[in-house]
């Protein structure tokens, strides 16, 4: 977004002006959503998020700082907003970890998303980013998907600049490493068929 | 080079850049902007009735407060001396 054009949407926002929104949720909702689904790896929860995400920027547009980057502003709210629900997670996990004995148990199906994947290749490297540890996997989506400057992803991130890029760089290796073992993987079961 | 320009060359994370993109679901996106939209349609008004502007773009009504209730108190100072007798 240009930044002249994004400094008029902030100072719209913060005077409350409704056709600021509707650009600003036309530049960004489909990315914020992406973002989140990505990072879930659950549609409902990235919707559920999605609508947070919205609902906090109207809250807090009269405070916004004139000068706001709006791309890092709604990842970072996005992104704690999944670290919340993560948190959350954790403790009802806790909770229910003790009762999960008693539930039958099923062969793991592919989730909606998985089976949203258009190709082969797509579906092996989605299912290499959504097994990477979420730092890295966040790290990845919001540089190389959303497009985000690694400087603005530090700042989503809350990490330094050199910190991220060693994140970056780490991810990137994860992921290689990750496609890599899921070829041989393939390859592996193809020389097991009986011939 | 950046590293954002290193993201861009790498022919890995191109490939995240084909990755299919999730669309949300348009009626509910639908109904969250409304949602948003009223809500900021809400606060606005408000907030312009309680800070309407005089010419020079200050606003009226704080003073305006501030006044009635400085001559409130200056009337019950005033009846307060006139009962104690201390002013005729």
């Amino acid at each position: 977004m240009d930044r002249a054009l994004e400094l008029q949407l902030v100072e719209r926002l913060r005077n409350g002006d409704p056709s600021a929104f509707d650009a600003v949720h036309d530049a960004f909702n489909a990315r914020l959503f992406n973002f989140l689904a990505r990072l879930s790896n659950r549609r409902d929860v990235a919707e559920d998020l999605l609508e947070e995400t919205w609902l906090r920027l109207v809250t807090h547009a009269r405070r916004l700082k004139p000068d706001t980057h709006l791309g890092p502003w709604l990842f970072t709210v996005a992104r704690h907003l999944y670290a919340s629900y993560c948190r959350a997670r954790l403790v009802e996990d806790s909770y229910a970890e003790g009762l999960i004995g008693l539930w039958p148990s099923g062969s793991p199906r592919p989730s909606p998303l998985d089976a949203a994947e258009a190709s082969e290749a797509q579906r092996r490297v989605a299912a290499a980013l959504s097994a990477l540890p979420a730092r890295y996997r966040e790290a990845l989506l919001l540089v190389a998907v959303e497009g985000l400057r690694p400087v603005e992803a530090a700042q989503v991130c809350g990490v330094t600049p050199e910190a991220m890029r060693q994140r970056l760089s780490r991810a990137r290796d994860l992921l290689a490493r990750r496609l890599r073992d899921a070829e041989s993987g393939g390859l592996l079961s193809l020389n097991e068929v009986p011939t | 080079m950046s590293s954002h320009d290193e993201a861009a060359a790498d022919p890995m994370l191109k490939d995240l850049e084909l990755l299919q993109r999730f669309s949300p679901d348009p009626v509910r996106a639908a109904r969250v902007r409304a949602r948003c939209r009223a809500q900021l349609e809400r606060t606005r008004p408000s907030e312009r009735a309680d800070m309407s502007p005089s010419a020079d773009g200050h606003p009226v009504t704080p003073v305006l407060v501030g006044c009635l209730c400085g001559a409130y108190v200056i009337s019950l100072i005033n009846l307060a001396l006139r009962v104690y007798g201390l002013l005729e």
